[in-house]
């Protein structure tokens, strides 16, 4: 380890040495900081962290790495009305990384030889012996850059330029040669997707740039350290997002520390730069480049067909040295491979766990494929790379950070073949506590988690559920009745023959009765004793959904008649899933029904859909991203709708903030669970305007959030 | 009489080669205006500071020293210089007018004899005068030496047509300015005529500047008036 870091320090001393020793005979000029499109010249040459313009290979060659396909670009120049340069660039993207390749040059001629005059004035003429001289600068450039993943993406490019000058003429040709490394990064923040960052390095080794033939001088050719910044101010994916509408605006600010460069100064320049576009084929630019005497650029850009034509006007006080830059580019759309599939064709499809699995533990698995991709290079989980086990175009990946309560994981993966892309999927799961006689693969295990995470099948003091158990008449009409959130009041004489006002379900059964979810019995009783079947059941908890009950002509079991007199409801109930726990022909309508049947059955129900949904839902208003809760929304009510026809709402919501104790809807607190992170409660409504204030509260009962919504029943 | 012959005879060559080695030569005559050594169809300046050096191989006659100028077919003499006596062979005389010359072509004659009576007289035709119209170069500047040395610097060389501010913009082929040369109206560098300014082959910010070729404009009284290309080549 200690030889390691001595070589290391022997190496950058030897590195900086080098640059110490070598003694130029002057600076020269070196065009490969001056190469540059017209759309970059037009935005003040502040490009640094522009992606994917090929233009920008000399100034940082990491930015190829983000475009999507091959594209080329030509750019020309004449300065000073007789000197012209040439640009040209392009790159191309490989499996493996993106190949850029860049060319300046700029050549001119017609500078004279002269003599002083022999007569006595000895004034400067022409030498009429010598032919004029020509001078000749360019440079090559070959780049590779590559993106890795860093909370974001994060492009690192290197590239290796030969330098090439010539002078021609009598008594004065020679030619300079010399080669360098650029470096550049560019990184984009996965949270700030309109913000991009660029660094570059140019000419590393400060290599001087060597003559031979009629001079054997070592020029420098100087560099520069860049740093800069863009921010996609409008348009797709900007700070602003669409609140300009079409409007499309590009900012950049740059800074650059020349090091040796041919200039009148070699102080830190900035240089700012704007891109509007007031429409998707036409770019205004304006820029500010504090290096140039002209100070402001001015650009338009006009795109059509996958071709861009870029042109800057650059205005120098001294107006010979006006520059018309004009540029030429070809990005042509990425060409799909043969068996190239539609767009939405790649669905990432999570094979297991099942959406809105109830689990225990902190950790799950999760398996899934991509269709119709044939390779998968990363596998992110809630915006983290994981280590996933790929075969193919399926993959195993843990994802070991579950929340207590309700938790919303996005599943990302990025296709390597037959194209490049990412897919994304979205997994629901609820953690909660483990119920000790539920176990993992008992089939109403999901149903029940959920409606005792919901409150309406809270389970018993000793931590049993009894899943087994039969449910009788009273404590099924209870546990509707809470579901809809009628309001219980107390009685005064005694609703059914058998049920005094005093019996503890007396309450639930006259309403249940008088919303139409139960009858009783001609002679007046209820029995409220008597175990449900699976028929009643059926009936009741259609009634409970509010069903339209069709006729039926034929029976879906064996064992029951077209002619039960549950079969509508029967019917009813097997369409919407409720009796899927059944296997075989058979439903043994006469059956006690079990509290786990049930919650399965209930967990089937529009009220109890929405309810669950709830649970996972996003935030839907600004009161949802405070700190205190995430969400805080209405079902079956989840948008600003205020008028219902609904006898409830259920108010569901999740808590992010551990200064939260409690929360309170309208007034009442729910006593959560130690450490619970959602929470839904049934509200019922009464005709007319309803005002529902839910607050968090915090030690001492203090307000920390809250949130009041208005519901109108019809 | 063969004798007599031969005396007369050998009287006229030894009298012909005396009067070829001891004939007194004219003296010449230098001009210059402004101090740069003037010469014919040069533009002069309309308010020019005219000196005629006058070098002769034996003493002058200094009260023989005459000067006039003409335009068109007006000639004026001017009675108005001064002398300056370097030695018994040499005189400078200096006339700067006391009002501005009207723009046109002139003529500027001077006259001198030495004491052995041999009159020579000078003059240098076509000197124009434009000191009305914007300031134009005449030709296109040069430097020299070109290539040159960076380490050893070049003369630019200009014609003005007026005296005029002037700046020296040097470019590098990116089209940065990477020195000014600024001369005043009326001084060496902002003469009408011929100008020389000498650039030491540094940028503004002290560089020497390396091989290759350098732009530069002449920029007079604001308006860019010529341009030329050079090289530097370090051998």
């Amino acid at each position: 380890m200690i030889e390691k870091n001595v070589c290391k320090i022997i190496l950058t001393v030897v590195f900086v040495c080098t640059q110490w020793i070598i003694v130029y005979a002057g600076t020269t000029l070196n065009p490969s900081l001056y190469a540059f499109g017209a759309r970059q010249i037009g935005m003040g040459r502040a490009t640094l962290a522009d992606k994917a313009d090929p233009n920008n290979i000399f100034s940082n060659p990491a930015s190829l790495d983000f475009s999507k396909n091959w594209q080329i670009s030509g750019t020309s120049s004449n300065l000073l009305g007789d000197v012209h340069q040439t640009t040209a660039a392009g790159s191309f993207k490989t499996d493996f990384g993106t190949i850029g390749i860049g060319f300046v040059g700029l050549s001119t001629a017609n500078s004279f030889p002269t003599v002083r005059e022999p007569s006595v004035t000895g004034r400067i003429i022409l030498d009429p012996s010598s032919e004029a001289i020509g001078y000749d600068n360019s440079v090559l450039m070959l780049s590779y850059s590559k993106r890795v993943e860093f909370h974001g993406d994060l492009s690192l490019g290197v590239g290796l330029k030969t330098y090439n000058q010539s002078i021609s003429g009598p008594y004065s040709s020679s030619r300079g040669t010399a080669m360098d490394l650029d470096l550049g990064a560019l990184y984009c923040p996965e949270d700030l997707p309109w913000l991009s960052a660029g660094f570059s390095y140019q000419n590393l080794l400060s290599s001087p740039l060597s003559w031979n033939g009629a001079s054997s001088a070592n020029d420098s050719l100087g560099g520069a350290i860049n740093i800069g910044g863009q921010v996609h101010l409008a348009g797709k994916n900007s700070l602003l997002e669409d609140r300009l509408g079409e409007h499309d605006i590009v900012g950049a600010l740059d800074m650059e520390l020349p090091r040796n460069v041919l200039s009148s100064s070699n102080g830190m320049f900035f240089r700012a730069g704007l891109e509007w576009k007031p429409v998707q084929t036409i770019a205004l630019r304006l820029g500010y480049d504090q290096s140039s005497d002209s100070g402001f650029n001015y650009g338009i850009g006009l795109e059509q067909s996958q071709f861009r034509f870029d042109y800057a006007y650059k205005a120098d006080p001294v107006s010979a040295n006006n520059s018309h830059i004009f540029s030429l580019s070809y990005a042509p759309d990425p060409e799909k491979p043969k068996n190239a599939k539609k767009k939405g064709d790649y669905v990432l499809k999570i094979l297991s766990p099942a959406d809105k699995t109830s689990v225990t533990d902190e950790a799950i698995k999760i398996y899934a494929v991509v269709e119709n991709a044939h390779k998968i290079s990363r596998v992110k989980i809630n915006g983290k790379d994981v280590m996933p086990l790929v075969t193919g175009n399926s993959f195993e990946a843990f994802w070991p950070s579950l929340e207590d309560g309700a938790n919303v994981i996005k599943v990302e993966a990025r296709i390597a073949s037959p194209e490049t892309g990412s897919v994304v999927s979205t997994l629901n799961i609820l953690r909660a506590h483990a119920i000790k006689d539920v176990k993992g693969d008992y089939f109403a295990k999901d149903p029940i988690t959920y409606l005792n995470k919901l409150g309406l099948m809270k389970g018993y003091s000793d931590g049993s559920f009894k899943p087994e158990q039969n449910i009788n008449r009273a404590e099924l009409v209870t546990l509707l009745v809470k579901a809809k959130g009628y309001p219980i009041a107390p009685l005064s004489k005694k609703p059914f023959t058998d049920m005094p006002a005093s019996n503890w379900a007396a309450g639930f059964a006259s309403v249940a009765a008088k919303e139409g979810l139960v009858k009783g019995y001609p002679d007046g009783s209820f029995k409220p004793s008597k175990n449900v079947s699976r028929a009643e059941a059926a009936v009741i908890i259609s009634r409970f959904s509010s069903a339209s009950l069709e006729e039926v002509t034929f029976s879906p079991y064996t064992d029951v008649a077209a002619d039960n007199w549950a079969i509508k409801d029967i019917v009813y109930a097997k369409k919407k899933g409720m009796l899927s726990y059944i296997i075989g022909l058979g439903l043994e309508p006469n059956k006690n029904i079990t509290r786990g049947e049930v919650a399965y059955m209930l967990s089937k129900t529009p009220l109890i859909q929405a309810s669950i949904e709830a649970v996972f839902s996003l935030p839907v208003s600004k009161e949802a991203v405070t700190a205190e809760a995430k969400y805080v929304d209405f079902v079956p009510l989840p948008d600003r709708e205020i008028r219902t026809s609904y006898n409830a709402v259920i108010a569901s919501g999740k808590i992010t903030s551990a200064e939260v104790k409690d929360i309170a809807i309208n007034g009442k607190r729910l006593k959560l669970e130690k450490g619970a992170a959602s929470f839904a409660e049934t509200i019922p409504l009464a005709t007319g305007i309803n005002t529902i204030e839910v607050k968090a509260l915090g030690n001492g009962m203090k307000d920390l959030f809250r949130m009041e919504r208005k519901v109108i029943k019809n | 009489m063969k004798r007599a012959v031969l005396a007369l005879c050998l009287t006229l060559i030894f009298l012909s080669a005396g009067a070829v080695c001891f004939a007194a030569v004219p003296p010449d005559f230098e001009l210059y205006i402004n101090g740069i050594r003037a010469q014919n169809n040069d533009t002069i300046s309309s308010t020019p500071s005219i000196e005629v050096r006058i070098i002769g191989t034996s003493s002058l006659d200094a009260t023989s020293i005459r000067m006039a100028y003409s335009r068109g077919s007006a000639t004026t003499e001017v009675t108005d210089f001064t002398k300056d006596i370097i030695s018994s062979t040499e005189c400078r005389i200096y006339y700067k007018p006391t009002s501005a010359f009207d723009d046109g072509t002139y003529v500027i004659f001077s006259y001198a004899n030495n004491f052995s009576g041999e009159p020579a007289s000078f003059e240098a035709t076509g000197l124009r005068i434009l000191g009305t119209a914007a300031v134009s170069l005449q030709g296109n500047p040069l430097n020299y030496p070109n290539p040159f040395d960076p380490s050893s610097g070049t003369y630019i060389s200009y014609y003005l047509t007026k005296n005029s501010s002037i700046s020296i913009n040097i470019y590098d082929l990116a089209g940065d300015n990477l020195i000014k040369i600024v001369r005043s109206a009326g001084t060496s560098g902002g003469s009408a005529g011929y100008n020389e300014v000498f650039w030491d082959g540094t940028t503004g910010s002290g560089q020497t500047v390396g091989n290759g070729m350098y732009a530069y404009l002449i920029i007079a009284d604001g308006a860019v008036t010529g341009k030329g290309k050079m090289v530097a080549l370090k051998r």
